[in-house]
């Protein structure tokens, strides 16, 4: 993409043809055949798409590296919502910040450099999650601006709908524990007589997981 | 090839040091198995097996325990040492591509540059040579280069040309602002061309960011005189960076409408970050946020 780099594209004695092929005819050592190209984001609209710089923290160093250069996006899923920060080298497309947005995450500014700012991940760019403080460098204030509110927004967004599937599950356990607590009260009140001192524990024990048993149907149902 | 070598360590690991001369003593030979070869403490290849035709004042016993014992001046040639042919160690198509050119023309910036995205300005010159596995991904499925970025310095050069045995294609890389590493392109392909017969190869001029070039993109012809391909390339600012892989690709596979496309973005694992590791990451970042970024007042975003 020489045409639009602004570096290169005033440079008098660029190559005439960039592709042209001087290259000795070789014969091919594999034969590869087309196969069907997944981006693995198919099921995700794009609610934020932005040319880019990323960098990630060398803790060892204490210095900021560059990690890819092209373009950020935060993909929502169609189905469950959730978002995640994706961001792929231009060119050879690759991945370099894979990550969920999540509410425990909040993006900071950069000290001396208003076009840029910070957050920690759990990233998996490399199909493996790694710890990784992030630095992004946008051409504009105003882009970066955009990204950090972009952020902040989806990361509240997904504390609202965690503390509601919490809400939802904190209530189910709490049914759930009403009713063993009462069931485990009965059982020991009718079976305690019967149980012999030595193994008392390992009964109860056995007891209780009965009752978890027991109640996993009804507990699922709510 | 003549290599010396200190030989020793649990016959896992192998420390090499090279000399230039080489005495015809006496001959004895034997093959080594090896499971994992190392080179000043870095793994290079995990091959299982190695040949190694010894030569010199060795008695052919090579079933004693070599455990902490250091075997001084043995002497010994490379058949296929780190070179193995057809050596698949991944389940899609993978490539030798052999780097040479001149200490300091950025060859291993520029694989560096590939693997994790940083540029790197310090200069460290390699020693021997350094493989990483490098993939992309195409529309005709996922293939690997294993890069052998050679040392480029002679005093470091270790086995040389010995690196070049079965690579299927190359890079060779100058630098436009020093005319000297350009006049030496002719001798890195004469080289390279002696091992490797019929690869493609491309020849890389790095560097074209810098303003004041010495080599200028008219006056690099040495490319069709031989038939090579030439890029310009910068691996600070990523110009062409990518140019050099997909023609070689494309050479290899026989097919010119190869790309690269989008590799697939798995959904990340769900994580939960507890409370104290949230506030040790708050920390660190407060800590990072105060760090300026390396290239502030760069304007490219390729």
């Amino acid at each position: 993409m020489s045409s639009n780099d602004p570096e290169h594209r005033e440079e008098e004695d660029a190559p005439a043809a960039d592709d042209e092929d001087t290259g000795a005819q070789v014969a091919p050592i594999v034969k590869l055949e087309e196969v069907a190209v997944s981006t693995g984001e198919e099921d995700e609209d794009a609610i934020l798409d932005l040319k880019s710089k990323l960098y990630r923290f060398d803790k060892d160093g204490n210095q900021w590296k560059e990690r890819g250069a092209g373009t950020v996006k935060l993909l929502k899923h169609k189905e469950t919502g959730k978002v995640r920060l994706v961001m792929r080298q231009s060119k050879t497309l690759k991945i370099c910040a894979n990550h969920l947005v999540l509410p425990s995450m909040s993006v900071q500014e950069h000290a001396g450099n208003d076009k840029s700012c910070v957050w920690h991940a759990a990233d998996f760019a490399d199909g493996e999650l790694k710890d990784e403080l992030f630095c992004i460098r946008f051409p504009s204030v105003e882009n970066c601006k955009q990204f950090m509110e972009k952020f902040q927004e989806v990361a509240e967004s997904q504390q609202k709908k965690e503390e509601n599937k919490d809400a939802s599950a904190a209530a189910g356990l709490l049914e759930k524990l009403s009713v063993e607590e009462k069931k485990t009260e009965e059982k020991t009140s009718e079976e305690a007589p019967a149980v012999a001192k030595e193994d008392k524990d390992v009964k109860s024990d056995t007891v209780k997981e009965d009752i978890e048993k027991k109640d996993e149907e009804p507990a699922s149902s709510t | 090839m003549k290599t010396r070598v200190l030989f020793g360590i649990d016959g896992f690991a192998l420390e090499f040091f090279w000399r230039t001369h080489w005495e015809e003593e006496s001959d004895g030979e034997a093959i080594v198995d090896f499971e994992t070869i190392e080179i000043w403490g870095q793994e290079m290849v995990r091959t299982p097996m190695c040949c190694l035709t010894f030569q010199g004042g060795v008695d052919g016993d090579f079933s004693r325990d070599w455990t902490n014992e250091w075997l001084g001046s043995v002497d010994l040639r490379l058949e296929s040492y780190l070179a193995l042919p057809n050596q698949q160690t991944v389940d899609y198509p993978s490539f030798k591509l052999v780097i040479v050119g001149d200490g300091g023309t950025g060859k291993t910036t520029f694989v560096k540059r590939h693997l994790t995205g940083e540029f790197e300005k310090k200069y460290e010159p390699t020693i021997g040579v350094e493989v990483h596995p490098l993939d992309f991904f195409t529309n005709c499925g996922k293939i690997r280069f294993y890069c052998w970025d050679t040392a480029g310095q002679e005093k470091f050069g270790g086995l040389r040309d010995g690196y070049y045995i079965h690579g299927q294609c190359a890079i060779i890389m100058f630098d436009v602002t020093a005319r000297l590493t350009y006049k030496n392109v002719p001798t890195w392909h004469r080289d390279l061309c002696r091992v490797c017969e019929n690869i493609p190869i491309v020849l890389c001029g790095n560097k074209v960011d810098v303003k004041n070039r010495q080599v200028k993109a008219k006056q690099v012809t040495f490319h069709r005189k031989k038939n090579l391909q030439y890029y310009e390339i910068s691996a600070k600012s990523n110009y062409n960076f990518e140019k050099p892989f997909l023609y070689l690709a494309r050479k290899l596979a026989g097919d010119p409408n190869l790309h690269f496309v989008e590799s697939p973005a798995l959904a990340p694992p769900e994580v939960h970050i507890d409370l104290a590791a949230q506030q040790l990451h708050e920390a660190e970042l407060a800590q990072a946020a105060a760090q300026p970024l390396p290239d502030d007042d760069d304007d490219t975003f390729e």
